[in-house]
């Protein structure tokens, strides 16, 4: 006997409750209450961060529930006003403990809805011959317009002590599947998700060449441009553009590391095309950073310094990001975007006729690895506090390259490894990557000082000084911790790791 | 977790209407209550609709534990359950005359519930016995229906008797009027001279009324059925009296 309560049973074909009644035994009978209808949209961000922290969110009409699935005693309730199917960031909802909880779920992504389920329900009672209530239960009829389906389902929860006599009359019902709860029974109806992997790990067939292995990363890596397509387009959040441009960037990582492979010709030509995205791409992505940081600035300096000066500079960035969205938006409608994809899909199928060269797929990937390490160890030991800030940046290239190889080509070899000489580079790379984005910081606000200056704006003149006072800081903070970060990348132990990547001696 | 035990030596006094109407208006009150039917004849599983789980008896309520739980059944009302009587309760005093702690077997029993309800009502069978001693010592309150009669004056001075010779606590027993007919004179007399001579006596009188007799026919607690019956609002007096003894 099932003891699983409520029972939640989607009937394998349509069913109605009149035919429903009719399949009790006579001295049975239902008392039937209120009927309603609920319009329930489930809702996730695009990488499913909800549903894989054990989280389940929905809404029923304008009320939202968001609830872990294997703690009950969790669950928030909050009451939207205005609902539709637009993608939700934790903000739009108001401050409590449900937004709290879904900004630590979901992050900086926006919840997206499912296509809208109907659900017209009736509550209902089964009585005995004596007239006592044995179970509770309630009759429904569910349909997802969008999908084109409809269904009928029924949720029984027998009052206590009288489970074995509700569940000898759940067996008289027609055929249905038993869900363990409400909500997985609705979701069992919706149209089932893409997956979604922002880093694709690709499996490679070794006994192919480097050839296919290259075309094989390249069509994961432009599939995860397209999916991102949608929801930038929407300015759902910033992940989709920051997931869309990394995919672009790791493309042209790979077209211009492994080589040579393809026709330079046609090398060139796809390289552009990407060349070509990073210039609407590049723009917006340093104003979300900024936007998204405007806490972190705020608190960069002193109070005085802020106020008036500090949200007019914000002002101007948003003003900004909104005239250079447009323009990416654009860009993505227009029919130069439609050339590129169709490029990129010519080249994907006719593949082959391009090639020039297909090189053992293990060779050159320990090859590829063991030149980019020996690089860094290289470049990176001359670099000293008083070296200009470009050699810092061409070190900060230097290592992405290395850390797009190794994730590239990690399904060749035992992950530990790849777990650890990644954990290492990231370390050596945050200290690069944040000394960059101090520099470009200090360029981005320079440009705005000397426009401020010209205004003659002296609210936005004191903000900005100050942030570039502080920015410098920062950088020059990280330039004097770069020798102990590159210390511990070069050691003994590291090189040891790589070793193991690649054979021979570093 | 509270016992309540519905209590008297007399039959016909209003123990079971008592025992229904007070665990309703409990659980409607939001606590968690479980109303226990002790008495053979089972009128307060019938009042509720509920019949005896096949196999349940005696020996079920010796065990304690989950074999109890097994046979609790939910009423059709919010946050109410009742283990329902069973015929086979004639030969509980037998049983538990052969039982080791054999006055303490159901107040050990009943503790295996303490999280699960805050309220416990037991609906006692009318006599004294060995069950009865066991009522006596699972119980925090007992309460006593006492028809304004000398004959109940009677009977209670012969419980108050047994109480002393099994050296129980006094403290625990309560009682109060019930049928009470304000047209008859012996009521009114009885009503007027009884508490002071037993100071016990609770303030709320439970009216004789026809609405209690019905609730045979409609097989509800009263203040579900009839909230605004004077007897109703007596039953409530009653519940916030005991409600508030602590």
């Amino acid at each position: 006997m099932n003891t699983e309560w409520p029972a939640v049973l989607l009937f394998k074909t349509a069913a109605d409750k009149a035919k429903l009644e009719k399949k009790i035994p006579s001295a049975y009978r239902f008392r039937w209450f209120h009927a309603e209808t609920a319009h329930i949209r489930f809702w996730d961000t695009f990488d499913r961060r909800l549903e894989k922290k054990k989280y389940t969110l929905y809404s029923s009409d304008h009320i939202f529930t968001l609830y872990h699935t294997e703690d009950s005693g969790r669950e928030w309730g909050v009451s939207l006003k205005k609902t539709g199917d637009t993608p939700l960031l934790a903000g739009a909802f108001p401050d409590g403990n449900f937004r709290r909880e879904l900004a630590t779920v979901a992050g900086i992504r926006a919840v997206l809805p499912s296509p809208e389920i109907v659900k017209h329900s009736s509550a209902f009672s089964i009585l005995n011959e004596d007239q006592k209530t044995i179970a509770r239960a309630s009759w429904m009829v569910l349909s997802v317009k969008e999908a084109d389906i409809s269904a009928s389902a029924v949720v029984v929860q027998p009052l206590r002590g009288y489970e074995s006599e509700t569940e000898y009359l759940i067996r008289r019902l027609p055929p249905s599947a038993r869900h363990q709860s409400v909500e997985g029974m609705l979701t069992s109806l919706l149209p089932a998700h893409e997956p979604y992997i922002s880093r694709p790990r690709l499996e490679f067939d070794v006994n192919e060449g480097m050839a296919p292995a290259l075309r094989k990363i390249l069509i994961a890596h432009f599939k995860v441009m397209r999916q991102n397509e949608r929801g930038l387009l929407g300015n759902w959040d910033t992940e989709f553009l920051h997931d869309f441009r990394v995919a672009g960037r790791r493309m042209r990582s790979a077209l211009s590391l492994i080589k040579p492979i393809l026709h330079p010709g046609a090398k060139q030509e796809l390289v552009l095309t990407l060349k070509r995205l990073g210039r609407f791409t590049g723009p917006v992505r340093d104003l979300d950073v900024y936007l998204l940081a405007r806490a972190d600035f705020e608190k960069m300096i002193p109070a005085e310094m802020a106020g008036q000066g500090f949200r007019k500079f914000f002002g101007r960035l948003t003003a900004d990001h909104r005239r250079k969205f447009l323009a990416l938006k654009a860009f993505l409608e227009s029919r130069e975007y439609q050339v590129i994809l169709n490029t990129w899909d010519g080249y994907l199928k006719s593949w082959e006729k391009h090639v020039i060269n297909d090189p053992d797929l293990r060779e050159m990937a320990a090859s590829l690895l063991k030149k980019h390490f020996k690089k860094i160890l290289k470049d990176g030991g001359r670099l000293k506090p008083s070296s200009p800030d470009e050699q810092f940046h061409d070190l900060r290239i230097e290592a992405k390259k290395l850390r797009y190889l190794l994730e590239f080509f990690s399904t060749l070899y035992p992950q530990d490894i790849i777990q650890n000489t990644v954990r290492q580079l990231k370390t050596f790379q945050d200290n690069l990557g944040a000394f960059n984005d101090y520099s470009v910081q200090i360029e981005m606000l320079r440009g705005f000082l000397q426009s401020a200056e010209k205004k003659n704006d002296q609210d936005q003149v004191k903000t900005l000084s100050a942030l570039i006072a502080v920015s410098y800081q920062g950088k020059e903070v990280l330039k004097k911790e770069y020798h102990a970060i590159y210390k511990a990348f070069s050691g003994e132990r590291n090189r040891l790791l790589y070793q193991q990547l690649f054979g021979g001696g570093v | 977790m509270k016992v309540i035990a519905l209590y008297s030596m007399k039959g016909g006094v209003g123990k079971t209407a008592s025992a229904v109407n007070v665990a309703y208006l409990a659980a409607r009150e939001g606590s968690r209550s479980l109303l226990v039917d002790l008495d053979p004849q089972g009128s307060s599983s019938f009042y509720f609709r509920v019949r005896p789980p096949g196999g349940h008896g005696t020996k079920t309520l010796l065990k304690g534990g989950k074999k109890i739980s097994k046979n609790i059944r939910e009423t059709d009302f919010e946050n109410l359950d009742i283990l329902p009587a069973d015929m086979s309760y004639r030969n509980l005093d037998i049983i538990l005359d052969s039982a080791q702690k054999r006055e303490r077997v159901l107040q050990k029993n009943l503790s295996a519930f303490k999280d699960a309800y805050d309220y416990i009502f037991l609906d006692c069978p009318p006599n004294i016995t060995l069950v009865s001693e066991n009522i006596f010592h699972a119980a925090d309150i007992i309460l006593v229906p006492f028809i304004p009669t000398t004959l109940s004056w009677l009977t209670y001075d012969k419980l108050l008797a047994f109480f002393r010779e099994i050296e129980m606590k006094r403290r625990k027993l309560f009682p109060f009027f019930s049928m009470v007919e304000k047209r008859k004179k012996l009521h009114r007399e009885m009503i007027e001279i009884l508490p002071a001579e037993k100071k016990r006596f609770l303030k709320a009188m439970i009216p004789y009324s026809s609405d209690v007799e019905r609730m045979g026919l409609e097989r509800a607690p009263l203040p579900a059925t009839h909230p605004a019956s004077p007897a109703s609002r007596a039953f409530e007096e009653l519940w916030q009296e005991v409600k508030a003894l602590g």
